[in-house]
């Protein structure tokens, strides 16, 4: 008998996405993981992909699938169609129904997955505990003069750049991890170019995760923040999940064993003792 | 008039009358009499009062939670306090045999001593007694408040000011409960001082607020001219009792020169428990001379809210002169601005420690 079963969700239209679910037959109350797709929308593909991770950390893995219709810039989390408040909706719905326990999550995501897992995190530091960005095509610099989604400038004096200036150090603070493969060197039709974007952030994958690494690093040192990004290139990988995982066990990254955690929005952690 | 006991059945001469917003706490058959002493009347006294002659207020609010209309003869339980509303009545918490005033339509009884000119003249109620206990003495609204119980609090707090009345604190406070209930999170929501009204409290709950509190829980009708232990204790109780919420969203009334809240801002405790302030601004010039006072008190509120964000305009002319965030009512309902908040809070936190 399989220890983890496969679950489909009905998407509520332009709500809830739809979503998979890799859940253990035992579960032991870890926080789950989230694994975010590309802009292919792969998300069958990683949870098979996924499932031996599954297997062997005990995690339940919830794959979203962001739909072209509604979500169709989903990567931007914060976009048009507000993808980050439809995954929320989609966690209040796994929570209320006991799928996934309260807390905060583990967020994984590849290519575009990577570009809304780490917009997301910032968006919403409290509610994520590690984060793993892996290949996006470009990143959200901690830069106050680009407007958002390259920076978190003013530009516009829109709320979302607020509040991802006043999330800085919250999202400096948690567990950050970046892969991307050696080979993913290739400025495909997928990769966003432009004259602007390449000087920000360089011509392709790998060197806009090195650049972003040693952006988030500088700011952590900046706001006296010690711990390193824990940053790795994956040998002999182009820009392929599939590929990724079977060169250089990505999946082994999206989803580690949970240390013991307190979750983000326990009561204990919630209240404070008066005299 | 004196109205004997009847055990554990409501006074007929009760039975009928129309239980205000303000009397909510007290069961029906807590009063076993009605005494005439209402020249004697204090603040937060409960009144049996029937109505002369209808003014300014048509209706009451109930301690259902419903409006009833008004019409002559009609029988009200309400509780004498002192009022203070520049736009509408300010009285006294002093009652009359010959007539009252009708100084709120959540239930609030006294004198007024004067109106704004745009109000016509209060309903005219007529005193017929106060409600008393088996000891004979008047049934008071404080013996009806929650106990006094200082366990846990929320983690987070965070306090509503505003420039004056209208300036939007309600709005503001409802869109902050959203924004952290549509993050997830059971905020409690307090009304810490005020006149007895059901409207801001049930401007709370549409917000998602898994639990409501006012100053009528700590057993006041109205927080005008209480002093300012009373007011203090009444913010302990009510944060208290908010304990098991994941946050409490906790607004005061009127404007931040106001008499008790200014008091309670001064006061050197009362500011201790909250991790962030918002100040709602009815424009940039009110909003740069509050944030002043305020300064003087050693308050630094983290965003700016309220009436001057409904003009794009005000709303960026107040955010430039203050190098404050500015949130409408609409970007406070955003959960990534409840984060921003607790995130500001944090930060600022950091810089005091």
């Amino acid at each position: 008998m399989a220890r983890v079963t496969l679950e489909k969700r009905p998407a509520v239209p332009g709500l809830v996405p739809e979503a998979l679910v890799l859940a253990p037959r035992v579960s032991d109350g870890q926080p789950p993981v989230l694994a975010v797709h590309g802009i292919q929308r792969e998300a069958a593909e990683m949870a098979e992909l996924l499932r031996h991770a599954a297997e062997d950390t005990g995690r339940t893995i919830v794959l979203p699938l962001f739909d072209r219709r509604h979500w169709r810039s989903f990567q931007r989390a914060a976009c048009p169609a507000r993808a980050d408040l439809a995954l929320l909706r989609l966690l209040a719905s796994l929570r209320e129904d006991g799928t996934i326990v309260p807390g905060a999550v583990d967020l994984s995501g590849y290519s575009g997955g990577g570009q809304f897992a780490h917009r997301f995190t910032w968006l919403y530091p409290g509610l994520v505990r590690r984060l793993c960005a892996t290949a996006p095509g470009w990143w959200t610099f901690a830069d106050p003069k680009a407007a958002y989604p390259y920076g978190i400038g003013a530009g516009g004096g829109d709320t979302v750049s607020t509040c991802l200036r006043a999330n800085l150090r919250r999202f400096l603070s948690r567990e950050i991890v970046v892969r991307v493969g050696a080979l993913d060197t290739q400025r495909d039709d997928k990769l966003r170019v432009s004259p602007e974007l390449d000087q920000q952030q360089g011509q392709n994958r790998l060197e806009r995760a090195q650049r972003w690494v040693a952006d988030i690093e500088r700011q952590r040192t900046a706001h006296g923040l010690s711990s390193a990004v824990d940053f790795r290139v994956l040998p002999d990988s182009a820009h392929s999940f599939a590929d990724c995982v079977a060169q250089a066990g990505l999946d082994r990254d999206f989803v580690v064993p949970s240390p013991a955690c307190v979750p983000a929005f326990s009561q204990n952690s919630l209240t404070k003792e008066v005299a | 008039m004196l109205i004997t006991p009847q055990d554990a059945q409501v006074l007929p001469a009760l039975d009928r009358a129309k239980w205000t917003f303000t009397t909510r706490r007290v069961p029906k058959v807590a009063a076993t009499a009605v005494l005439p002493s209402v020249a004697e009347a204090r603040p937060g006294d409960l009144v049996l009062a029937e109505v002369a002659k209808i003014g300014n207020h048509r209706r009451v609010q109930l301690s259902d939670g419903r409006h009833s209309a008004l019409y002559p003869g009609d029988r009200l339980i309400l509780a004498c306090a002192d009022r203070f509303a520049p736009d509408q009545f300010s009285g006294t918490a002093r009652l009359s045999a010959e007539g009252s005033d009708l100084l709120a339509g959540g239930g609030v009884i006294g004198t007024l001593t004067d109106k704004h000119g745009k109000s016509s003249a209060p309903t005219r109620l007529v005193p017929l007694g106060l409600l008393g206990g088996p000891e004979g003495r008047p049934l008071n609204l404080a013996e009806f408040a929650l106990p006094a119980e200082a366990t846990a609090r929320p983690k987070h707090s965070f306090l509503v000011v505003g420039t004056g009345m209208n300036a939007g604190k309600t709005s503001a406070a409802a869109g902050v409960i959203n924004g952290f209930v549509r993050l997830g999170l059971r905020p409690a929501a307090v009304k810490l001082t005020g006149t007895g009204a059901f409207g801001d409290l049930q401007a709370y709950e549409a917000a998602g607020a898994a639990r409501v509190l006012d100053f009528t829980d700590a057993g006041m009708a109205s927080t005008h001219r209480q002093p300012l232990p009373r007011l203090l204790q009444a913010a302990d109780t009510l944060l208290d009792a908010a304990a098991l919420a994941d946050l409490s969203v906790v607004e005061l009334a009127d404007g931040i020169a106001q008499g008790e809240t200014a008091e309670l801002l001064q006061s050197p405790g009362f500011a201790a428990p909250f991790d962030g302030v918002l100040l709602a601004a009815s424009d940039p010039l009110a909003a740069q001379a509050a944030l002043a006072l305020l300064a003087r008190w050693g308050i630094a509120p983290l965003a700016l809210t309220g009436r001057l964000t409904a003009s794009p305009s005000d709303a960026r002319e107040a955010g430039e002169a203050t190098g404050l965030p500015v949130f409408s009512r609409e970007d406070l309902c955003d959960p990534a601005a409840a984060t921003a908040l607790i995130s500001m809070a944090e930060e600022q936190g950091l810089r005091a420690a």
